[in-house]
C-alpha cells in the first residue's frame, strides 16, 4: 500500500477492575485476580487501600499460575498506614523489583494476588473501592 | 472474576459483580455470608468547605 500508512493502537481495550475489600480484626486477606484464558494483559495500575484501622503491610504478587505454586515477581511491598493507599507503579518497597518496566506482560492463567498482612487488633473496615487494577486486555490466539 | 479469602475458614472464595464492583458474597467453602460481615465503611474524609462561625467577618 504504497502512500499509506495505518496506524494501530496494539494496547487492546482499557478495563478498570474494582474490587470491595473487607478486612477483618487480626486477619489477613487476600485477593487473587487472574488472567482469563486466551487474553494478554498489559497491566497498567494497581491501588490497594488499607480500610482498617491499624498499619498493614500490602504486598503485590505475580504467579504464573492461579494455583500460586510460581512466584513471577513482586511489585509492590510496604507498610501501609490505616486509611492509606498503596500504588504501582510506585517506588518499589523491600524485596520488590525494580521498576524498569512498570508495565508487565500478563499471560493467560498468571495471577495477581494482592495479599494484606495481619495488623493486630483492629477494628476492620470495608473499603468499597479496596482493590482497583487498571490494564489493557488483547484476545490472543492459542 | 476474582477470589477472596474467607476470614472464617481461610479458604480461597468466588467474588461477584455487582453493578461493576466485585464484591463478597457466601464463601463457596464454609457458607457463610461474606457480604454480612460486620465492620466498619470506610469513608473518604470530605474537605469542609464552610468556614465555622466567627471566622469570617460579615460582608
Amino acid at each position: 500500500m504504497t502512500g499509506s500508512m495505518a496506524w494501530t493502537f496494539p494496547g487492546g481495550r482499557f478495563e478498570q477492575s474494582v474490587t470491595s475489600v473487607t478486612l477483618v480484626n487480626a486477619t489477613g486477606k487476600i485477593v487473587d485476580t487472574v488472567v482469563p484464558a486466551g487474553k494478554l494483559w498489559i497491566l497498567v495500575s494497581i491501588k490497594a487501600k488499607n480500610s482498617d484501622d491499624v498499619a498493614r503491610v500490602i504486598t503485590l504478587y505475580i504467579y504464573k499460575e492461579a494455583a500460586k505454586t510460581n512466584l513471577l515477581r513482586v511489585l509492590q511491598n510496604a507498610s501501609v498506614n490505616a486509611s492509606a493507599l498503596l500504588h504501582y507503579p510506585a517506588g518499589a518497597g523491600v524485596d520488590a523489583e525494580e521498576q524498569t518496566n512498570p508495565y508487565p506482560i500478563l499471560a493467560a492463567g498468571n495471577a495477581i494476588s494482592v495479599q494484606w498482612t495481619t495488623g493486630g487488633a483492629s477494628t476492620g473496615g470495608t473499603a468499597a473501592d479496596g482493590l482497583v487494577i487498571e490494564y489493557l486486555e488483547v484476545s490472543v490466539s492459542a | 472474576m476474582p477470589k477472596e479469602s474467607c476470614p472464617f475458614c481461610g479458604e480461597m472464595t468466588e467474588m461477584l459483580l455487582v453493578n461493576g464492583v466485585f464484591k463478597s458474597t457466601k464463601c463457596t467453602h464454609c457458607k457463610k455470608d461474606l457480604s454480612k460481615l460486620n465492620v466498619p465503611l470506610l469513608v473518604e474524609e470530605k474537605p469542609d468547605l464552610k468556614a465555622p462561625e466567627d471566622v469570617l467577618d460579615e460582608l
